[in-house]
């Protein structure tokens, strides 16, 4: 009876798993296709002049975090996703390397990016966000939150 | 006498200066753009009528201008080249839509032109077709049309083309007017392939071909605080539209309809865009920071859509 129990959790917990955030989206057929990224709020952002920060890590949990300043505001929001889904269509949607990145827009828009109708909603929460560690960033306010795998499943050309 | 032939020596100078000077008038030089040809409506002049422009060129295969903002648009002029040129011709910018028709190796597709559409330049040479005699020029449209060939893949046409011009009067019915007629004949910007016909729900600027089984992040409905798209999973939708893609050269400002972009190409990879039919082709450069020397290095640049 007990062995069936911790089995039922086991499976439970294994299934829970990358909902959990702990890992990456897993990349099989059929499994759900988004993979996490940690929104924090900094009293100093670590780049000096930068609007946001965006860090990838392969070493750490979770891999991919905005640090955005107090003050941010959904347009910013919308702006580091958008970044941040870029750095992912170009490097994967895990990194291969540590990097804090920007992206700098050469050609191909003359209008303003939308700004994102969910980016305020995850401003609102993460501002009544309890500070929790963060590796790497120290104990600050951070929501998790999902999106979309960017790298192709099956072969590249 | 010797005064009235005097008399009649200085009015013959006279008669004759005035009528080589008129002679030598240049009938190239107009000087004002915004001089009009010479109203010539008289009986051994013959103005075009609409039965001699279907003659020459089909009914519904060529575009008259008769507007009033485009009668009161700038007309370019350009010297004689050839003697056999009796006079100069004239062309404007065109704000009458027009048909353009294309071959991609699947049939014959037809784009429909919207004004204006935009004078560029002369090409060498003038063509008569019946009593019409027409400019080889180029024009340009500046607003993107789409057209659907016999095989069903869907083009995009944005750019410059070939045609005919003649600007001058027309008998249009009750009225004689001054008007353009405008002939395209072959595009010079090559359209673009936004969708093929077997591509299944890729590409298509217009987003009809979507399936519906992508993300929209601009979607209201997104809940970015679910780690599992509903969308997918046990039996769900594909998430690829395939694995080659459709191979369309994109570049930056191209909507894809739909369909992400390879990075190093700017080629259709058969992806899906989490922006739909909002998806915008850039050209992005990417940084890293070096927090050793404080400096933002460039790691790569590329093609991504974005929304």
């Amino acid at each position: 009876m007990l062995s069936r129990i911790l089995g039922g959790c086991l499976a439970a917990a294994l299934t829970l798993l990358p909902a959990t955030g702990a890992g990456q989206a897993t990349q099989s057929a059929g499994a759900p296709r988004r993979v996490p990224v940690t929104v924090a709020t900094v009293e100093r952002l670590p780049v000096p002049g930068a609007p946001f920060v965006l860090v990838r890590r392969t070493n750490a949990a979770p891999r991919d975090v905005i640090l955005l300043p107090a003050g941010a505001d959904a347009k910013l929001l919308s702006e580091v996703v958008q970044a941040l889904l870029v750095g992912r269509q170009a490097g994967g949607d895990t990194a291969a390397a540590p990097a804090t990145l920007r992206v700098r827009p050469q050609r191909g828009r003359t209008s303003q990016r939308p700004v994102l109708p969910w980016a305020q909603r995850v401003l609102n929460d993460l501002r009544r966000a309890e500070a929790r560690p963060v590796e790497g960033v120290g104990s600050v306010p951070a929501v998790e939150i999902w999106l979309p795998a960017q790298t192709r499943r099956g072969p590249r050309r | 006498m010797r005064t009235r032939l005097r008399q009649s020596t200085f009015l013959l100078a006279v008669f004759v200066v005035t009528a080589c000077a008129e002679i030598a008038r240049d009938p190239v030089s107009v000087a004002s753009p915004d001089e009009r040809p010479r109203t010539t409506t008289t009986t051994t002049t013959y103005v075009p009528t609409i039965a001699d422009l279907d003659a020459a060129f089909g009914a519904g295969m060529y575009s008259l201008d008769t507007t009033s903002i485009g009668n009161s648009a700038r007309l370019y002029t350009e010297p004689v080249t050839h003697v056999d040129e009796e006079r100069p011709t004239f062309c404007r910018d065109h704000f009458d839509p027009i048909d353009l028709w294309w071959d991609g190796g699947y049939g014959i597709a037809t784009f429909h032109l919207d004004p204006p559409l935009l004078f560029v330049g002369y090409r060498a040479g003038t063509l008569r077709t019946g009593v019409l005699r027409l400019r080889r020029a180029i024009y340009e449209s500046v607003q993107a049309s789409e057209a659907t060939d016999p095989a069903g893949n869907v083009w995009r046409f944005k750019g410059r083309f070939n045609a005919l011009c003649a600007y001058g009067e027309f008998d249009i019915g009750p009225l004689v007017m001054g008007a353009q007629v405008l002939r395209s004949q072959d595009p010079i910007d090559r359209p673009i392939l936004v969708r093929r016909a077997d591509s299944g729900g890729c590409g298509g600027s217009s987003g009809a071909g979507w399936t519906g089984g992508m993300e929209l992040i601009e979607n209201v409905a997104y809940d970015p605080y679910d780690p599992m798209a509903s969308a997918y999973g046990d039996g769900g939708v594909s998430y690829d539209c395939g694995t080659t893609g459709s191979g369309t050269q994109y570049e930056p400002g191209d909507y894809t309809g739909g369909e992400t972009v390879d990075w190093g190409t700017g080629t259709g990879n058969g992806g899906t865009s989490v922006c739909g039919a909002t998806a915008l082709v850039e050209y992005v450069c990417i940084d890293i920071y070096n927090p050793e020397t404080g400096v933002w290095e460039e790691w790569g640049c590329g093609y991504v859509t974005t929304c």
